[in-house]
């Protein structure tokens, strides 16, 4: 079943007017709300769309990115380009990340509410690159991530040696990868977007909002790659619009494709490179999908982790996904300091949980994709991070009962910890500790604050 | 038993703590038992010496561990010095003992001991050198306390300023290895008038040095006065002109000299001291240990690394900014990094987004990557790192790279050493397997200079080991190590902060006494300056930055800084007894000299003890603060927080911030909202520079956990 936001997309042809509910049915067509909205509230339906689409891709290639085994197993060279694999597909994961944080600017510049949803397992509604699945890397997905990032055709013949026979062969393996559907771009939401906010009154953004959206000085780390734009006017609306469909798109020009730092040209490299005939495993052999929903007799749930140390630890991470979304959101609530201040606000340590979160993601998934995804005899496949959806994104109205949430969240993953600690012989022990001191201590301040 | 060939005296630099107490500081350890807490102070043998008969009569751990007496004073911290010995055929050294003595038909008096230490920041300043207070014990063989008394051509007839004490220890049956103990002075002010409050006693006679007299940037000083320190003016001054005053601190040699039938072996090792350590559990970001691992080693690292190597540098990182107010070091407004940058030209601009940089964030986000660190996930960090030659890098991406808000040992942004930075590189490619311990017996020791350099004296506690000396030294709290780079280059004396040469050696030739007053620009090709650039307006473009208005024409420091001499003399070091073409330009600009100069070796060889040819006693505290207590007020940049806390008493408040007290400020108030008075050398509810010279032992505050203690 279709979810609530994909029940009312679809896909408007430009050239004949015709309505469709893919966007594979016409290259031509542009994503809109059935029935049409107000202009604003278009803006706002398909920016929730935008974050929806920056969310899973960047949760895929993180996946993707974890699922490369330890560099210590390979000979040199091949280390050598497991290293360089991580670092690009992680370097890409971070750019979505920007780029849903500036979705979220864009949506507060609106006057509209935050958004992180995303469906768990969605329909090819056509609307995403490719059909969302945690997939460890493979040759083909490799291809499928260097279609979506590949100029035109005929620009693409040329750039680094690609010859047409190599084209062609990525791109049946990134439809093959895609369960048989093509692999679409992304370009038609964005430019939507900049059609129907250039339609827009100056006086619908707000430049007021810009206390409360993400600063790049808070959130990028210094890495000029991660686009986080502030928005406070409709010109700088639409350069955000412009930037992520640039950066995220993929070159419409020869030119910069040929850049060798282009998203295509680094993921060509890895398609061009991944061992085709298991030669060498690069990836762990890790189950399709992963994730910890109890299964119900008789229903197919390929997917399932049911050992029982990796499914604790599946539970940990889903855990902590959900304190980073919604730390993420409290911390965008709370008005930034103005940059004389020298007394700061909560917003500083939100942000820095958040990136705890995000640190202690990357650890736990490394973890899993050493630990068997079942207890069956002979089991080969690991486990992997499942990065499934919590039941509610919803933050509560006040702020003390937004910093109790805060404290139930550390309770909840406490209750995990301590599962965990209590197995016989615990990978990561250290790990576990550490964490559940650094919990320890956010849970007192948590409490702290709840208590005003 | 064979015999023995060499001996040697370990640890090579041993640190004293100041403290009056008559009851020196007991052993512990440091424990990490909290993978991103504070460290636990576990109890562990301590050497005790019977006051009458110099012998150690016991080893036995305290109940636990406390830095004062029952009367309040400080422990001092007395270390330990070992002889070993090296024997004919073996691979290893070993304990000298009373019965290796023996069975060479020799005996504890065949051993005898001589120090030299002096306290010369009076000299430094001045360049009098009647001004040197020096305490020198000849050769002497028996176990009474020896006193360092140190003694001034400056001083008032009769007078003298202690500097502590050395003792031969009396080996026994129980305890039969060869020891000395030092034993540091009081942390007593002295200086020129009788009836100063501020002082134990007058010794300094104003009649005879000019030491009261001394102003930093004198328009008109005479030939004879040394360029200034850097920082210049840490001294205690009334507008600027020395009050006079010294303190008891003091660096020098000790040697130990083992008489056997037909021959005479020799060794040496150096002792300092400084202020206590005031949060004894954390460890500075960057050591003395830190510094003489890469001299020894160099600045690369080859193939993975332990983890725990480099968990030490980023837990280092957090038990320093876990004590630095953040938010408050952010602002250029106050006294910080950020507001130093504007020196060189740079827009008074915070360092930091003011969003992120309250404490409780500052501490969970190092919190989070040590533990990030722990499970083997770094490839990011190494990223973030300010590479030693980039510390002319005032742009927002520059300042921020890490460590942030530190100050090094050249004036700009800290960076840590090229060794600790290839550490974590090399961890951001692949973590080594965790070595296993060492087979050879705690009564063995490998002959290096690095086992050498390593190496903790039984019954020393963490302190008196140049793992806790502060090393980005501006100027330094236990010594400033930069002094050790003056002599790196025979023949020429370079400046130990700034990269011009301040005099050369007595028969220098002409070519080298012409470089007197240039700067080093470069040593085989790699430059010894940077590049000062950022943005000169608010949010502006980044540029270089302009040279400072008083600076000469032609100055071809115009823009630039000096690098520190630890990182961009590594690859030098590796050069030891050779020659490196070395490149000198004016001071005015002008025509460039090439020269080639011998790098003077480091170590005496096997035992890391830096060479007496690059150090005279004294030298290595002589830039440090005249007081030190002085620095302890006046250097409010908090860069040393591991060791000097600036924020203490941390509490969440109910908005999410911090709250927390100066260390310095005397109110503590225990009321929710706790405040923080910043400091701007005059604000009188922090400790005055008055108090801290009559009772600084008693008013500074031990923090443990974060936390006032004792």
């Amino acid at each position: 079943m279709k979810s609530p936001r994909s029940r009312h997309l679809l896909f408007r042809s430009l050239s004949t007017g015709a309505l469709h509910t893919s966007q594979t049915a016409g290259t031509d067509a542009v994503p809109m709300h059935d029935p049409p909205l107000a202009p604003r509230d278009e803006a706002v339906f398909l920016l929730n769309i935008a974050a929806e689409v920056e969310h899973a891709v960047m949760v895929q290639y993180l996946f993707a990115a974890y699922s490369l085994r330890d560099p210590s197993q390979f000979t040199d060279d091949q280390a050598a380009l497991v290293r360089d694999w991580r670092q690009v597909i992680a370097m890409v994961a971070r750019e979505e990340m920007g780029h849903l944080v500036t979705v979220q600017n864009l949506l507060r510049s609106l006057g509209a509410p935050l958004s992180l949803a995303r469906d768990e397992f969605p329909m090819n509604t056509g609307f995403y690159p490719f059909a969302f699945r945690l997939e460890p890397l493979s040759k083909n997905s490799a291809a499928k991530y260097a279609f979506v990032e590949m100029p035109p055709i005929a620009a693409a013949t040329g750039i680094d040696g690609v010859t047409a026979a190599e084209i062609a062969d990525i791109t049946r393996r990134a439809d093959e990868d895609n369960t048989g559907q093509p692999v679409n771009r992304v370009g038609k939401l964005y430019e939507q977007l900049k059609t129907i906010i250039e339609s827009l009154p100056t006086t619908e953004f707000s430049s007021s909002s810009v206390s409360q959206q993400a600063r790049f000085d808070e959130w990028g780390l210094g890495q000029h790659d991660i686009l986080i734009l502030s928005v406070g006017k409709r010109s700088e609306a639409l350069e955000a619009l412009n930037k992520i469909s640039e950066q995220g798109e993929g070159p419409v020009t020869a030119g910069a494709a040929a850049d060798p730092g282009s998203h295509f040209q680094r993921f060509l490299n890895i398609y061009r490179h991944f061992p085709e005939d298991n030669s060498w495993q690069p990836a762990y052999p890790t189950i399709g999908d992963p994730n910890v929903r109890t299964s119900v007799t008789g229903v197919d749930n390929p997917g399932q982790i049911t050992q029982s140390e990796a499914r604790l630890w599946a539970q940990l991470l889903n855990a902590r996904y959900r304190r980073l979304l919604m730390t993420l959101q409290h911390a965008l609530e709370i008005e930034a300091p103005a940059p004389t201040d020298l007394k700061g606000t909560a917003r500083g340590l939100l942000i820095s949980w958040a990136f705890s979160e995000m640190y202690q993601l990357r650890s736990i998934a490394d973890l899993l994709f050493t630990l068997p995804a079942t207890a069956a005899v002979g089991e080969k496949r690991t486990a992997g991070p499942p990065f499934e959806m919590p039941s509610s994104l919803s933050l509560p109205t006040l702020e003390a009962d937004r910093w109790r949430l805060q404290s139930s969240m550390l309770q909840s993953a406490e209750m995990i910890v301590t599962s965990l600690a209590a197995l016989p012989a615990t990978r990561g022990a250290d790990f576990l500790k550490g964490m559940a001191d650094a919990d320890a201590e956010a849970m007192q301040i948590a409490n702290r604050v709840a208590s005003q | 038993m064979s015999d023995i060939v060499e001996i040697r005296i370990l640890p090579p630099l041993a640190i004293g703590r100041l403290g009056s107490s008559a009851t020196p500081l007991e052993n512990y350890t440091m424990e990490i038992a909290d993978p991103v807490g504070y460290r636990s102070l576990v109890p562990a043998p301590t050497l005790v010496v019977d006051p009458v008969t110099g012998s150690v009569s016991g080893a036995a751990a305290p109940a636990s561990v406390s830095f004062r007496d029952a009367q309040g004073n400080i422990k001092p911290v007395c270390p330990f010095l070992e002889v070993w010995m090296l024997l004919a055929g073996a691979k290893t050294l070993t304990p000298l003992t009373m019965q290796a003595l023996k069975s060479l038909n020799a005996d504890e008096m065949d051993v005898s001991w001589s120090v030299d230490v002096g306290n010369i920041k009076a000299f430094r300043r001045t360049g009098d050198p009647n001004d040197k207070i020096i305490a020198s014990i000849a050769a002497f063989n028996d176990h009474g306390i020896k006193t360092l008394a140190g003694q001034c051509a400056n001083f008032k007839p009769g007078k003298s300023l202690p500097f502590g004490s050395v003792r031969y220890l009396k080996p026994t049956a129980a305890f039969p290895q060869i020891r000395l103990r030092f034993t540091p002075a009081s942390g007593k002010v002295y200086g020129p008038r009788a009836g100063d409050p501020n002082i134990a006693d007058d010794v300094y006679d104003a009649t005879r040095g000019s030491w009261t007299k001394f102003r930093d940037n004198d328009g008109n000083p005479p030939p004879s006065r040394p360029p200034s320190t850097e920082p210049g003016g840490i001294y205690a001054n009334v507008g600027g002109v020395s009050r006079g005053y010294l303190d008891d601190e003091c660096d020098g040699m000790v040697q130990v000299q083992v008489t056997l039938p037909g021959k005479t072996l020799t060794a040496v090792a150096r002792i300092t001291c400084g202020p206590p350590n005031f949060a004894p559990d954390g460890l500075p970001i960057r050591t003395v240990a830190d510094e003489l691992e890469q001299i020894e080693l160099g600045p690369s690292v080859l193939g993975p690394v332990p983890m725990a190597e480099v968990g030490s540098i980023v837990r280092r990182a957090l038990e320093t900014v876990r004590l630095m107010n953040t938010a408050a070091l952010n602002s250029p407004s106050v006294n910080s990094m950020a507001s130093q940058d504007t020196g060189a030209g740079r827009a008074a601009e915070p360092i930091f987004d003011p969003s992120v940089v309250d404490a409780l964030a500052i501490r969970a986000r190092h919190e989070s990557v040590l533990l990030a660190l722990n499970s083997g996930t770094m490839a990011w960090f190494s990223t973030v790192l300010r590479r030693y030659a980039e510390v002319g890098d005032l742009s927002d991406d520059g300042r921020r790279k890490m460590p942030g808000m530190m100050r090094g040992a050249d004036g700009t942004h800290l960076a840590l050493t090229r060794r600790q930075a290839a550490k974590i590189d090399a961890a951001a490619l692949e973590i080594a397997p965790e070595t296993p311990a060492s087979n050879s017996s705690p009564d063995t020791l490998t002959p290096t200079n690095l086992s050498a350099i390593l190496y903790h004296a039984q019954g020393n506690p963490p302190v008196a080991h140049p793992s806790s000396a502060i090393s980005n030294a501006f100027p330094g709290l236990e010594m400033d190590f930069r002094n050790v780079w003056r002599r790196v280059f025979v023949g020429i004396v370079l400046h130990e902060a700034d990269n011009f040469v301040v005099a050369v050696d007595p028969n220098a030739s002409a070519k080298l006494r012409a470089l007197i007053g240039q700067r080093l620009i470069s040593v085989n090709g790699v430059s010894v300056i940077g590049v000062l650039q950022g943005p000169a307006s608010p949010r502006g473009p980044v540029v270089p930055l302009p040279p400072n208005e008083n600076a000469p024409p032609n100055d071809p420091m115009a823009g630039k800084t000096n690098l520190e001499w630890s990182n961009c003399l590594a690859d030098a070091l590796q050069m030891l007894g050779k020659s490196v073409n070395c490149v000198f330009v004016p001071q005015g600009g002008g025509k460039q000299t090439k020269i080639s100069l011998e790098v003077r070796p480091f170590f005496e060889a096997g035992t890391g003890v830096i060479k007496r040819e690059l150090l005279e006693p004294g030298e290595l505290t002589q830039s440090l603060c005249s007081p030190w207590q002085n620095d302890y007020r006046e250097c409010s940049c908090y860069y040393w927080a591991a060791s000097r806390p600036d924020y203490v008493n941390i509490e969440a408040r109910v908005d999410g911030t911090s709250a927390g007290h100066n260390w310095l400020q005397r109110d503590r108030n225990a009321a929710a909202d706790k405040v923080y008075i910043v400091d701007d050398f005059a604000d009188q509810r922090l400790v005055t520079y008055e108090q801290l010279f009559q009772n600084w032992e008693h008013l500074l505050k031990f923090e443990i956990g974060g936390h006032d203690s004792e």
